[in-house]
C-alpha cells in the first residue's frame, strides 16, 4: 500500500529496474488519494482512469526496451490551475466548472514527457488568491497532520497531497507565497523558482510579473530532479529563459562550508511572528551553522513596504487577467437580456468573495486618478526592494528566514482579509524581486511543521537545494503525515 | 464667418504578415468564421502572447520609410476594456513606449507640397469582429490578434481634401515598401479623423470631435466637410463644441454621437508584464529600403525629364509605378513610355477595373512594341494597333508578323504612287489647279494599299514630288 | 487618501463588470479601505533606482500554425451557433 510513499527517484529506479509496475504504483497512489480525498478535499479532480492508462502505456514502453524518462512512473498531483488537455481545470472556481482545456501547461507536460503520471489535479483558493486553501469553489482543504487546520495556500491541495503522501511530488504555483506558505504549513519542501526559470504557459494568470510555477517534495534530490525537468525555455513563453541546470545535478553533493547565510533581524523578530516558529527556525540556522556555514547580518527590504507594494501589484494584474472570464467563449455564463448584464451577472455571482475584493482593489489602483499614487509608486517601491536584495547579496550567498510567521491557522479562524494578507510577509520580497525562494521543513512548533525560508540570487536554485540536501543529511528526510 | 479647420488623423493600417501578432493563426482574409482561430487568440486561461517578429521589421520599415526615430527599445501595454470581440479584455498595445517617434510625410495637394508631422507609430492587435442579428451578436475572432501598427499624425492638415491627400499618399507609401496591402474594403487600412475648428491660425485649438466608422476615401471626404460644417453651426449659434466620438452615417450623410457610455472610458494602462521589452534586432536597419515614392518623382522629374503631373500619376500606386519601371528597364524612352502607359494602356486598364500588375500587356511587351516604334519598324497608328491586339490577347509574334515593317524606302513606295497618279487624272488636276488639302486623300489611298505599313512622311514627300512632276 | 465608499464600490464593480450583492457593498468598501489604508506606506518610501526588465525580449517566426477545430472551439462555449459565439445583442 505504501510503495508510493518512496522518493520519486527510488520509484523511476525500481520501475525501471522491473521491480514493480508503474501500473501498481499509479494504483497504490489512486487508492490512497480516493480512500483520503472525502476527508482530505486536497484533490478537485482525480484522474484515475487516465492514469492508469499512462501507466500501462509506460510498462508497455520499458517492456518494449524503450528508454524511460528520469521521472518514470512517478505519480505527481498537479494544482487545478495549471492546464491539462482533456481534463478539467477549474483554478477552484465556479466560473470555470467543465472548462476542458485544448492543451497541456509546458511544466506539467515535460514532467509527462518524463514520465511522470498525473493521478489528480488539487484544490487551491480560487485563482491561486489566498493563503489557505479554504477559498475555493471546491471547499476547504484540511492540514494532512491536524484535519481542523488548514494547509495553506493557494496550493494548499499540493502541499496536502505530498504531505499525506499521496504522490512524491506535487506541482504549484507562487505568487506570494503560494507554494512555500502551504510547504511550510504542511511540512513539506516547496520551490518557488526564478521567475522566468520555468514556463508560465499554461498556468492560469493571478499576476504574471510574480507567478512562478514550483514543484513540492519530500526530499530534496525530488525537488532538484523536478525542477531540472521543467525549467528552461518554453517558445510559448517570451519571459521564460533558458538558463543553464547544469550546476542542479551536482547541489545535492555540495558542501555547504563556506556558504554565507544572510539573516535580517527584523525578519526574525516582531509583529505577528510566533515564538515557536521563531525559536524552530532559529535552531536551524544554528544547526547550518555547526555544517560550516557562515551567518552573517544582512539589511532587507522592510516586509510592510514589500507587502503593500504586493498587494497593489498583484490584484492590478489579477483585475485585467480575470478579464478574460466574461462567459463568451469558455466556462460558466448567467443569461441575461443585455451584455452589460451578461457579463455583471456572470463574474458577479461565479467568482468567489475573495476573487472580487482583489478584482475591485486592483481596479481601484489602476483606475484614472489613482493610477499613480498606487500601482506606479507601488511599482517603483519594487524596483526599491528588488535593489535592496541585490545589495544583501553582495554580502551573503543566501538568506535566511521563516516562511510563515504562524503555523497552520485554525480552519475559519482567518476572517480579516488584511490579517490573511500578513501571513505572506517574509514570502512576498521573493516574487516582488524575481527570486528563487526554498521552504525547508526544519521542526515542529506545537506538533505542527514549521517551515524554514532560503532566499537565493536570481537562477542560483543550485544553492537552495544544496542547503536542503546538507540539512537533510542531518535532520533526515521530513516523514508522511501521520 | 469662415474657420480655420484642424485635422489630426490615426490611421490603422494591417501588417502584411502571414500569421497573428501574438499567435501562429493565419492573417489571411474572407475565411469562414472562427476558422483562424487558436487558445491564445481567444484569450483561453493560461494562454500567452509570443511576438510576431515580423510585425516588428515591417512596423520598423513603416518607421524608417517615414523618417520616424526608431526607438531601441520599446514596451507594451495593456488597455483594459470589457466587449465581446475583444477576448483578453484587454488589448495589448504599446501606449507608454511606442516602436517609432517623429517622423513626417510629405505630399501633394493640387499640386502644391505639404508637410504633414508624425506623432508616432505603435504596434497593436486587431479585434475581432461582431454581426448583429436578431438572435444576439455573433462573435467572429478571425481577425482577432492580427497585427496592427496605428500611425498618428500631429494636427497639422487643413482641410477634407488635405486629409484624403495624406491618406492616399500614406496609403501607397505603406503598400510600395510591402508594409499592408491597404485593402480599406477589407479593413486593412482605417483612418479615425480628430476635427475641431477655430476662429483663426492664431487662436488655441477649439474642441476636437473624433470621426470613426470612415471607410473610404469619400467617407473621409464626406464625413469630415460634414463635420466641419456642423461644428460651425454650433458655434455659429453659439453653442460649445462637446467632446466626443461621432459615427459618419453615409446612407444619411451625416456624422452621429456615438451612443453615450454610462461610463467615461477609463482604460487602466499597464506595462504587459507577459512581454519583456521589445529590444530592436541586430542589423535592424541593415536592409536598405527601396526607392520610395516622393525619390521616385524626383528621379522622374530631374533625371528622366517627366513631368511633375506624370511623375504623381506614375508614382501614385505602386503596381502601376512597378509597371513603369519594368517597361523603362527594356530600355524604352522615359517620355514615350510615360505617355503611352497613361495614355494607351491605363485607360484600358482602369475600364476593365484591372491592376497594373493584371494588364494583359506585359511590360516586356509594351517595351517591345515601343522598341519598334523608335525603330519605325512601326508607325504610330500600327504600334497603337499593335498594343490594342497585345491587349485581347493576341500573341505578340504574331501581330507583329502580321503587321509587318513599316515601309520608310521611298523608292519601295514609287511604284503606287506612281500608278495612283495614273488612276486618278481628276484629282490630280485638281491638286495641281491649287486644291493643296488633297494631298492628304492621295496620302490615305496609298496607306490603305500598303496597308498601314507605308511611313506617311515618306508617302507625303513621294506624293508631293511625283505629282509636281506632272505639271510638266 | 479618501476612504473607499459604497459608491466607489459601485463605480469600480461597474469598471470591472460584476454586480456585487447590495449586502455586501459597505463590507467591501471597509474591506478595501482597509487595505489602501494599509497600503499607504508606499508614500513614504524613497525610491532611488529605475526598475530593471526582468528579461529580455524573444520574437517568434513568422509561420502559420494550425487553429482549433471549430467545432471544438464554439461547443466550449456557453452559447454558439455553427459560426460563432453568442452573446446578448449589442447595440450599434
Amino acid at each position: 500500500m505504501t510503495i508510493h510513499h518512496q522518493s520519486a527517484t527510488q520509484l523511476t529506479r525500481i520501475i525501471c529496474a522491473g521491480d514493480i509496475s508503474a501500473y501498481e504504483v499509479t494504483t497504490a497512489s489512486l487508492e490512497q488519494i480516493q480512500a483520503e480525498n472525502p476527508n482530505l478535499n486536497a484533490a478537485i479532480t482525480i484522474c484515475a482512469e487516465k492514469a492508469q492508462a499512462a501507466a500501462k502505456r509506460l510498462d508497455e514502453s520499458i517492456g518494449r526496451g524503450e528508454i524511460p524518462g528520469p521521472l518514470a512512473g512517478v505519480p505527481i498531483v498537479v494544482k487545478d490551475n495549471l492546464c491539462t488537455e482533456g481534463v478539467e481545470t477549474t483554478a477552484g472556481s465556479h466560473i470555470l466548472r467543465g472548462h476542458i482545456p485544448p492543451f497541456t501547461a509546458t511544466a506539467v507536460a515535460r514532467l509527462v514527457n518524463a514520465g511522470a503520471i498525473i493521478v489528480a489535479k488539487s484544490n487551491l483558493d480560487e485563482f491561486a488568491m489566498g493563503s489557505s486553501t479554504e477559498h475555493s469553489a471546491f471547499g476547504a482543504t484540511k492540514n494532512p497532520w491536524d484535519h481542523t487546520r488548514v494547509p495553506g495556500g493557494s496550493s494548499g491541495g499540493s502541499a496536502a497531497a505530498v504531505a499525506a503522501g499521496w504522490a512524491p511530488i506535487s506541482l504549484g504555483s507562487d505568487t506570494g507565497g503560494s507554494i512555500r506558505q502551504p510547504a511550510s504549513l504542511c511540512g513539506v519542501y516547496g520551490l518557488k523558482p526564478t521567475w522566468g526559470r520555468v514556463s508560465r504557459f499554461g498556468l492560469i494568470a493571478f499576476a504574471s510579473s510574480l507567478d512562478q510555477v514550483g514543484p513540492f517534495a519530500r526530499t530534496a534530490q525530488d525537488l532538484a530532479a523536478a525542477l531540472q525537468v521543467m525549467a528552461g525555455h518554453d517558445p510559448h513563453d517570451a519571459t521564460s529563459t533558458a538558463y543553464a541546470t547544469d550546476a542542479l545535478n551536482t547541489a545535492l553533493e555540495k558542501d555547504i562550508r563556506g556558504q554565507r547565510i544572510g539573516i535580517c533581524p527584523e525578519w526574525m523578530s516582531g509583529n505577528g511572528l510566533s515564538t515557536g516558529v521563531a525559536d524552530t527556525v532559529s535552531h536551524a540556522i544554528e544547526v547550518f551553522e555547526k555544517m560550516g556555514a557562515k551567518i552573517v547580518e544582512v539589511t532587507l527590504p522592510k516586509t510592510q513596504e514589500a507587502l503593500a507594494a504586493y498587494y497593489v501589484l498583484a490584484p492590478a494584474e489579477a483585475s485585467s487577467n480575470l478579464a478574460r472570464f466574461d462567459g463568451v467563449r469558455f466556462g460558466v455564463r448567467n443569461e441575461a437580456n443585455t451584455l452589460p448584464e451578461m457579463y455583471k451577472s456572470t463574474r458577479g455571482t461565479q467568482f468567489g468573495d475573495e476573487v472580487i475584493r482583489r478584482i475591485l482593489l486592483g481596479t481601484f489602483v489602476l483606475s484614472d486618478g489613482y493610477r499613480e499614487a498606487y500601482y506606479r509608486q507601488a511599482q517603483r517601491v519594487r524596483g526599491q526592494i528588488t535593489h535592496e536584495f541585490e545589495s544583501a547579496f553582495a554580502d551573503c550567498d543566501l538568506i535566511a528566514s521563516p516562511t510563515s510567521p504562524v503555523i497552520a491557522p485554525l480552519i475559519g479562524a482567518q476572517t480579516d482579509p488584511l490579517a490573511m494578507y500578513r501571513m505572506d510577509e517574509f514570502t512576498i520580497g521573493a516574487n516582488l524581486a524575481g527570486l528563487p525562494a526554498l521552504s525547508i521543513p526544519c521542526g515542529y512548533s506545537d506538533s505542527m511543521p514549521v517551515g524554514l525560508q532560503l532566499i537565493a540570487p536570481k537562477f542560483r536554485e543550485e544553492r537552495l537545494l544544496s542547503i536542503a540536501a546538507a540539512y537533510e543529511r542531518h535532520a533526515g528526510q521530513p516523514g508522511v503525515a501521520s | 464667418m469662415t474657420w480655420d479647420v484642424v485635422i489630426g488623423c490615426e490611421v490603422h493600417c494591417q501588417l502584411a504578415t502571414k500569421s497573428k501578432l501574438f499567435c501562429s493563426c493565419s492573417t489571411s482574409f474572407g475565411a469562414p468564421p472562427n476558422t483562424q482561430v487558436c487558445p491564445v487568440c481567444a484569450g483561453y486561461p493560461g494562454v500567452l502572447p509570443t511576438l510576431n517578429g515580423a510585425a516588428v521589421e515591417l512596423a520598423i520599415r513603416a518607421g524608417r520609410a517615414l523618417g520616424c526615430e526608431i526607438q531601441d527599445s520599446s514596451t507594451f501595454d495593456r488597455k483594459n476594456y470589457f466587449y465581446p470581440d475583444l477576448p483578453k479584455g484587454y488589448q495589448i498595445t504599446q501606449y507608454n513606449r511606442p516602436i517609432c517617434l517623429g517622423g513626417s510625410l510629405e505630399f501633394e495637394v493640387d499640386g502644391q507640397g505639404k508637410s504633414v508631422r508624425l506623432t508616432r507609430i505603435h504596434i497593436e492587435e486587431d479585434a475581432g469582429k461582431l454581426s448583429h442579428g436578431p438572435g444576439g451578436t455573433v462573435v467572429d475572432l478571425n481577425r482577432a490578434g492580427t497585427p496592427l501598427i496605428e500611425i498618428v499624425s500631429e494636427p497639422d492638415l487643413r482641410s477634407a481634401d488635405e486629409v484624403v491627400a495624406y491618406l492616399k499618399s500614406l496609403r501607397n507609401l505603406v503598400r510600395w515598401i510591402g508594409v499592408s496591402d491597404g485593402h480599406m474594403e477589407q479593413g486593412s487600412f482605417r483612418c479615425d479623423a480628430n476635427v475641431s475648428i477655430r476662429k483663426g491660425t492664431d487662436e488655441p485649438f477649439g474642441t476636437r470631435v473624433e470621426l470613426k466608422n470612415l471607410n473610404s476615401f469619400m467617407h473621409v471626404k464626406k464625413a469630415i466637410e460634414y463635420e466641419v460644417a456642423r461644428q460651425a453651426s454650433e458655434l455659429d449659434s453659439g453653442r460649445k463644441i462637446i467632446q466626443q466620438t461621432r459615427l459618419w452615417d453615409d446612407r444619411a450623410g451625416v456624422t452621429r454621437a456615438m451612443r453615450s457610455k454610462e461610463e467615461a472610458m477609463d482604460y487602466r494602462y499597464f506595462p504587459e508584464p507577459d512581454l519583456p521589452p521589445l529590444q530592436l534586432p541586430d542589423g535592424w536597419d541593415s536592409v536598405p529600403l527601396p526607392e520610395l515614392p516622393a525619390e521616385r518623382v524626383a528621379r522622374y522629374r530631374d533625371q528622366l525629364g517627366l513631368s511633375a503631373y506624370d511623375a504623381q500619376v506614375l508614382t501614385a500606386e505602386p503596381d502601376l509605378s512597378a509597371y513603369f519601371e519594368d517597361v523603362l528597364s527594356t530600355g524604352a524612352n522615359p517620355k514615350t513610355s510615360a505617355n503611352w502607359v497613361q495614355v494607351e494602356l491605363l485607360g484600358r486598364l482602369n475600364a476593365d477595373g484591372l491592376s497594373a500588375t493584371e494588364s494583359p500587356v506585359t511590360p516586356d511587351a509594351l517595351g517591345q512594341i515601343l522598341a519598334r516604334l523608335a525603330d519605325k519598324k512601326l508607325s504610330g497608328k500600327l504600334a497603337k494597333l499593335a498594343l490594342a491586339r497585345a491587349y485581347e490577347g493576341e500573341k505578340l509574334a504574331a501581330i507583329f508578323e502580321d503587321l509587318g515593317e513599316q515601309v520608310v524606302d521611298p523608292n519601295a513606295i514609287r511604284e503606287p504612287v506612281k500608278q495612283l497618279i495614273e488612276d486618278n487624272p481628276a484629282q490630280v488636276q485638281k491638286y495641281l489647279d491649287g486644291n493643296q488639302q488633297l494631298i492628304g486623300w492621295f496620302i490615305g489611298q496609298i496607306m490603305k494599299t500598303s496597308k498601314g505599313r507605308a511611313n506617311p512622311q515618306v508617302v507625303k514627300s513621294v506624293l508631293t514630288e511625283m505629282l509636281e512632276a506632272t505639271r510638266e | 487618501m479618501p476612504d473607499i465608499t459604497s459608491d466607489d464600490v459601485h463605480r469600480l464593480a461597474e469598471l470591472a463588470r460584476l454586480t456585487v450583492d447590495s449586502a455586501r457593498v459597505e463590507t467591501l468598501a471597509a474591506e478595501l479601505s482597509d487595505i489602501t489604508e494599509y497600503v499607504q506606506v508606499l508614500r513614504s518610501v524613497t525610491c532611488t533606482v529605475t526598475p530593471s526588465p526582468h528579461a529580455m525580449s524573444s520574437v517568434r517566426k513568422d509561420e502559420v500554425n494550425p487553429s482549433l477545430d471549430r467545432e471544438e472551439l464554439l461547443n466550449a462555449a456557453p452559447h454558439s451557433d455553427a459560426d460563432g459565439f453568442i452573446v446578448p445583442r449589442v447595440v450599434g
